[in-house]
């Protein structure tokens, strides 16, 4: 068979990656589930098959479009896998190992070719795969599921067992029901929801035609009203009639249904392209921006028409900001995706590591269905996975060491997300050794990376460690290694991080465990923002980072250029004066100003400016220019009368004042 | 006009399979993710061909086609089967079984085109 043009088939190519990593996430999730059955007799071909499927098309695929490296190592996983189906055979812990390496290989494949970088070598891991598969005997003929009725009577009395009740439901199809939008596939939807389909079976008759026969179980004596579909009629379940295996084989009676997989195409899914989504985030934010400009010219108005006139205005541009705002939130809720795929990349590449490296790894995921913008989720992955990464590879001490402290054999990596208003934070800890800070000093100095201020073993600031593991070059590997050691990854984190308005910290206890925190918004165009005058200029600050904000009288000011802590609450605010750091003309000394307190996680700040103008919708325009990251500038915005104002990144004036009050860090 | 129903789990590849099939004048596609669904689509209306995938989940092709080739007469479209390559054994069932064509994956884009047009012209 000759190669397929390529080029015919490149206009799919984003749908394949799209649909290769769908069956990615199925794949770590089966391959996870199978991790109990390692030398297990128990073993099931069954249990292999929703893997096997998913390996299947992908191979189909990726010969497709031409991507001979994933086509090739999926097809020696499907071989093992096929020889797995074996009775005879049980599941090594050597070929869990190469089926997990290979996936790990076949995504890194997947995501060179989306990137167009350098494909990974397969060789080692196409010899890892055969070694495991040679020594089995050939294969069993191709798939077919095995007798069904045998499989049906035993689901049937696995339910009976449980004490549900049994129904027969018989599905007639027509073209009428399916303009009106009652199909098969929509009819198995609700039999699963709330039920169980045990089996279906297309039938055919010379006087009704098609129709289909499932059998359904449901804990409740009565079928759910929700079945009663046109075309549908429920039934109670007979006991079975004697077995007449010819009809059987002659109906063609199918598989039972799988659960996981009998979602695969739920018609009330529809799959967008995500540059769809972000043109109709776009047009909201115009929308937005002539909202302001609207209500702007509005408000000048006032006086110069009748008030009744103004008033009816007036509420037209409320309504039509309260319908916006409506809108941002729909198509934003379009874009949040769950963090569930992300956490089973996570676990698994958290496993496949700590297999490698002979540490035994329990990974405890928290909050895995909290959502987050599309986007921020696949520029997050490579920061997540690194970090994993480092968890376990830095983190958690070996076995042996671990014994030493006391500690449960076992670590725990704990993947963490939750949501607070419009931010979303995500946490990697583990219990492993903690950080030192004296040999990140030590490191810092051998390498000749001059740290931020000296790091001392009393002294453990953890943003300042931070700083120190986040500075390009530095590592604590002599020789890097496949997993770490090349004095990158930390950096990248926190610039991807910051770049995406977010912000990193670290928590550490030497001894204990080390937490890696991310804060992030949860979506990055549009949002609610404070605006403030500083001299003659204007800023916005984001809204989610707002705490309070107090009066400052004339007398109680602090001298602008020093570094000030006014008293706040029960303890101290760091203060910064914010005319003196965009360097512009100081207040007049005799006027009250106005102190913004903004926090990111515990870090708390005060700002100080001339006033506050408004509460406003701003449309965020990132600002890419290296030059301006770390400025303390994250974007700018367009104002309702057009002017051009900048927003404060809130995160790493934080960051920067607090961890350099004097000497301010240039840019990360 | 004739119809086309093209059933695979993949989305991408039925569109892979109408983008190649397009290079034949007056045809129209219908598509179906599963074996129940194609024989749905088969029941309510007619087809003039059908390209049926192997691997699919809760029905296999192979059943598919049988339940086609016992239950729809005469009215029964041509079936070509098109799976991912390797599988010889399927190749020969499905064949016994009365498929108009054994194709595999991947394939060639306008070759495929002329072997389905060659069924459609002889059927």
């Amino acid at each position: 068979m000759p190669q397929p043009d390529r080029h015919f088939f490149d206009d799919f190519f984003e749908d394949y990656l799209a649909e290769c990593d769908e069956h990615l996430g199925t794949i770590r999730a089966q391959l996870l589930s199978l991790e109990p059955q390692i030398e297990q007799s128990s073993f099931t071909a069954a249990s292999l098959q929703p893997l096997f499927r998913a390996l299947h098309s992908l191979k189909g695929l990726s010969g497709m479009v031409g991507v001979q490296g994933a086509e090739t190592l999926a097809h020696a996983l499907e071989s093992y896998l096929r020889h797995l189906r074996d009775p005879e055979v049980t599941l090594t812990a050597a070929g869990f190992e190469a089926l997990i390496h290979g996936v790990t290989v076949l995504d890194t494949v997947l995501r060179a070719c989306q990137r167009q970088t350098e494909m990974p070598d397969l060789a080692p891991v196409l010899a890892e795969i055969g070694a495991v598969t040679a020594p089995l005997r050939s294969p069993l003929s191709p798939l077919l599921p095995t007798v069904i009725s045998e499989a049906e009577e035993q689901q049937i009395q696995a339910a009976q067992d449980r004490g549900d009740r049994l129904w027969i439901v018989i599905f007639t199809p027509s073209s009428a029901l399916v303009e009106a939008g009652i199909t098969v596939n929509r009819v198995r939807d609700r039999l699963s929801d709330p039920g169980t389909i045990l089996a279906v079976t297309p039938q055919s008759s010379p006087t009704q035609g098609v129709t289909f026969r499932f059998i359904v179980a449901h804990p409740q004596a009565d079928p759910p009203p929700h079945w009663q579909l046109a075309g549908v009629e429920v039934h109670p379940y007979t006991a079975p009639e004697p077995p007449d295996r010819a009809a059987a084989v002659q109906e063609m009676t199918a598989a039972p249904i799988e659960t996981a997989s009998s979602a695969a195409i739920a018609p009330t899914l529809v799959r967008v392209d995500l540059h769809k989504l972000d043109e109709v985030m776009e047009q909201v934010a115009e929308l937005v921006m002539s909202r302001v400009q609207l209500s702007s010219q509005i408000q000048q108005l006032r006086g110069q028409v009748p008030t009744a006139t103004w008033r009816h205005l007036n509420g037209i541009s409320r309504t039509l900001e309260q319908q916006l705002r409506e809108l941002r939130t729909g198509v934003l809720r379009v874009r949040l995706v769950p963090l569930t795929d992300t956490f089973k990349r996570l676990e698994f590449a958290a496993r496949e590591l700590a297999r490698t490296m002979g540490k035994a790894v329990q990974v405890v995921v928290e909050g895995d269905g909290t959502e987050l913008d599309k986007v921020l989720v696949d520029r997050m992955i490579d920061p997540l996975i690194h970090l994993v990464r480092n968890a376990v590879s830095h983190g958690i001490e070996p076995v042996a060491v671990r014994r030493d402290r006391a500690k449960p054999d076992r670590a725990t990596l704990t993947l963490r997300a939750s949501t607070a208003g419009e931010r979303i934070s995500l946490e990697i800890e583990e219990d492993g050794g903690g950080i030192d800070p004296a040999v990140i000093g030590a490191r810092s100095q051998a390498l000749h990376l001059a740290p931020p201020s000296p790091l001392t073993t009393d002294s453990l600031d953890p943003d300042l460690l931070l700083s120190v593991l986040c500075t390009p070059g530095f590592s604590t590997q002599d020789q890097p290694d496949l997993t770490s050691g090349r004095g990158v990854g930390m950096a990248i984190v926190r610039t991807t991080v910051q770049e995406l308005g977010g912000h990193l910290s670290l928590r550490s206890t030497p001894g204990q465990g080390t937490c890696f925190r991310i804060d992030l918004p949860l979506t990055l165009a549009i949002t609610d923002a404070l605006i403030v005058t500083v001299g003659d200029r204007s800023f916005a600050i984001p809204q989610a980072t707002l705490r309070e904000l107090f009066p400052l009288a004339p007398q109680d000011r602090p001298a602008p250029t020093a570094p000030a802590l006014l008293p706040y609450r029960d303890g101290l605010l760091p203060l910064v004066t914010l005319h003196h750091r965009f360097h512009l003309p100081p207040p007049p000394p005799d006027r009250t100003l106005v102190v913004i307190v903004v926090a990111v996680g515990a870090l708390t700040l005060g700002l100080l400016v001339d006033r506050v103008v408004s509460q406003s919708e701003i449309v965020v325009r990132p600002l890419q220019d290296p030059l301006v990251q770390g400025s303390g500038i994250s974007g700018a915005t367009a104002l309702g009368d057009g002017t051009i104002i900048l927003i404060l990144d809130v995160a790493s004036l934080i960051h920067q004042t607090l961890l350099t009050p004097s000497d301010r860090a240039p840019a990360p | 006009m004739q119809q086309i129903l093209v059933v695979d789990d993949s989305a991408t590849m039925r569109k892979m399979v109408m983008a190649a099939l397009r290079q034949i004048p007056n045809l129209n596609f219908g598509e179906a993710s599963n074996g129940l669904e194609a024989i749905e689509q088969l029941a309510i209306a007619p087809f003039d061909l059908m390209v049926l995938d192997l691997n699919m989940p809760d029905m296999h092709g192979l059943e598919v086609l049988n339940f086609v080739l016992n239950h729809f007469g005469h009215h029964q479209p041509p079936v070509v089967i098109l799976t991912t390559k390797g599988d010889e054994q399927s190749k020969r069932d499905a064949i016994a079984a009365g498929a108009a064509s054994y194709i595999t994956k991947p394939f060639e884009p306008r070759q495929f085109a002329q072997q389905i047009q060659h069924i459609l012209a002889s059927a």
